[in-house]
């Protein structure tokens, strides 16, 4: 493994295999916490931060408890507990030692333990058989893929709160709609290989 | 009070631990169950690779590492098969590559893949006649050239063959 | 019986968890390239559902409420866990196409969703009718999302070939873009019926208010 193939791993991660626009991980809070860019960004950082942290736990995790045990299929149980405990662990120590990052991530951060995008990376990484490195690093790429759509989807429907579609297209279905002409944009960058 | 909050918190710590004990425990039995019918669809949807290449069925397979066979029927050696993957335009593609008793290949069956359905999923699955460049080739310098509008699927592919051969010939030590 | 009537209604069309609720789009968008795979999740998903509920019901009194969604996520991935087994067991092509959306399952927020409102408030029998019904509007939903992809993105309706070869097949609806747009028109259609079902409610009310308005006033000048 080298520099190379780790940063090859992470442009993949972010733009290649989009987490929502090629594999619909994470589609819950795309929808849902896009209305305005900034509330998009802070949940695209706290997505980022638990993703990146869970990488890491998860796949220590399985290396030296599940797997030298052989109990390889109670992963999703354990993962999801290892989140939903990670979560808490995180809400509680960012309110007691980073007061300003919690004011700005805290509502967010209890929304993640149910956002497929954590636990779909954590099962990937176990998935692909990457290694402490590769782990951490696909974790916190993916999530970067994360926080990019989000963001720029929240400032396509900031735009269009403006616009005065026909009654049945309004809310939800014209948010589709533009997650699709994004996802056309995204399914460009699809195929680019190395 | 105090210490009635601490046993509050044992209590509640106590109930959600034995909740873990039965769910781990009723999956862990479903496992113990299911595990040998799972074992049994792999090793058939590998031998039904194998043998839709060789064309007979009852044959007789020889691990010579993991997934590289032996193909044998009656004694008598018919080739050998091995499995290799590539990266495609979705993800890996699993292919069985079968080869004859000189080593030059026989025929190719995908196991899986998650390739464009109607693009790349078409020329793995319908699409047969695009494996035939490959056949009759032996040794490490496999090569055919890309189908049009599937070129990553038919890099894939390649990469899969090539793998296939490299295991082979090392699993054979020739 | 007309309770558990009422019930089936609700998951299926008044507040379809999908098509209503707009729950679980995940899956939803994920696995519907074909009917096979859409009703495969479905029904996966309506099994972790009742049981889930099912075992969330008879608990209620047992779990603690300050750790109740943890409780929830054990359980519901217990289940998922079990069914991912029994599915790589029995139905093992189907387990190869639905992949990874298996296991996440247990981030479905229709399940969690379901736990939290419905069964541990409720008796067994009721949370288990309800495990049904909101599942299979659920896979109502996937179903119809699933045809509509499949026939016009290949031509072909459970695999079977349905449209004539002429049929240049649209890949488009198969890519992930045309998931997003198809479900977007789909719902777009269910809002316009929506719309309409509650316009006509709300014109029959005005008439009759008017109706009930000129009565009281001739009654009026009566007297």
């Amino acid at each position: 493994m080298t520099f190379g193939s780790v940063l090859l791993l992470m442009f993949s991660a972010i733009l290649v295999e989009n987490f929502i626009f090629s594999k619909f991980y994470g589609c819950c809070p795309f929808l849902g916490v896009s209305e305005h860019p900034d509330t998009a960004l802070g949940m695209g950082m706290a997505v980022t931060f638990v993703m990146t942290v869970s990488g890491a736990a998860t796949w220590a995790v399985y290396h030296f408890f599940l797997a030298p045990l052989h109990l390889e299929y109670l992963k999703t149980v354990a993962f999801i507990l290892v989140i939903a405990a990670l979560v808490q662990f995180i809400e509680m120590f960012l309110h007691r030692f980073v007061p300003a990052l919690y004011s700005a991530l805290g509502i967010y951060l209890p929304l993640i333990t149910t956002n497929c995008a954590v636990l779909s990376s954590a099962l990937l990484i176990v998935q692909k058989e990457y290694n402490f490195v590769e782990a951490v690093c696909f974790g916190f790429s993916a999530a970067l893929g994360f926080t990019l759509a989000i963001v720029i989807f929240a400032g396509l429907r900031s735009r269009m709160t403006m616009a005065d579609p026909p009654r049945a297209f309004k809310g939800f279905p014209l948010t589709l709609i533009a997650a699709g002409l994004l996802a056309m944009a995204f399914s460009c960058f699809s195929g680019v290989q190395f | 009070m105090e210490t009635k909050s601490v046993k509050n918190i044992l209590l509640v710590g106590l109930k959600l631990l034995l909740i873990c004990a039965v769910v781990a425990g009723v999956v862990s039995f479903v496992y113990a169950v299911t595990e040998s019918d799972y074992q049994k669809n792999l090793d058939t949807t590998k031998r039904e690779a194998v043998e839709a290449i060789f064309g007979e069925t009852g044959l007789d397979l020889y691990e010579l590492g993991e997934d590289i066979y032996e193909v044998k029927k009656s004694g008598k050696l018919l080739g050998y098969s091995a499995k290799g993957t590539g990266i495609g335009f979705g993800g890996e593609i699993e292919m069985m590559v079968g080869y004859d008793a000189t080593f030059s290949i026989k025929g190719i069956s995908v196991i899986s893949h998650s390739e464009t359905p109607g693009i790349g999923a078409t020329l793995l699955e319908e699409n047969k006649t695009y494996f035939e460049a490959y056949m009759g080739q032996s040794g490490e310098d496999v090569d055919a050239d890309a189908y049009s509008g599937a070129t990553y699927t038919s890099k894939g592919v390649k990469a899969a063959v090539k793998e296939a051969t490299e295991r082979l010939i090392a699993a054979l030590g020739k | 019986m007309n309770k558990i009537l009422k019930q089936f209604k609700e998951g299926l069309l008044d507040n379809n968890p999908t098509l209503v609720q707009l729950l679980g789009m995940c899956p939803t968008l994920a696995t519907t390239t074909s009917v096979k795979n859409a009703f495969g999740m479905g029904l996966a998903t309506t099994a972790v559902l009742i049981c889930s509920n099912l075992f969330i019901s008879l608990l209620r009194k047992f779990i603690p409420k300050q750790v109740r969604i943890a409780a929830y996520i054990v359980v519901i991935s217990g289940f998922v866990t079990a069914v991912e087994l029994l599915m790589r067991a029995y139905f093992y092509d189907l387990y190869k196409s639905l992949g990874l959306f298996i296991p996440l399952i247990v981030v479905n927020c229709i399940i969690l969703a379901r736990a939290e409102a419905f069964a541990s408030k409720n008796k067994p029998l009721p949370s288990v009718i309800d495990g049904l019904s909101m599942g299979l509007g659920f896979t109502l939903a996937l179903a119809l999302l699933g045809a509509i992809r499949e026939l016009l993105g290949s031509g072909k309706l459970f695999g079977y070939q349905i449209l004539p070869d002429a049929y240049e097949p649209i890949t488009f609806f198969i890519l992930p873009a045309g998931a997003f747009l198809t479900l977007g028109f789909l719902i777009a259609l269910v809002q316009k019926i929506r719309n309409s079902v509650e316009d006509k409610k709300r014109l029959q009310e005005i008439q009759e208010n008017r109706a009930a308005a000129e009565h009281e006033k001739k009654e009026e000048e009566m007297v």
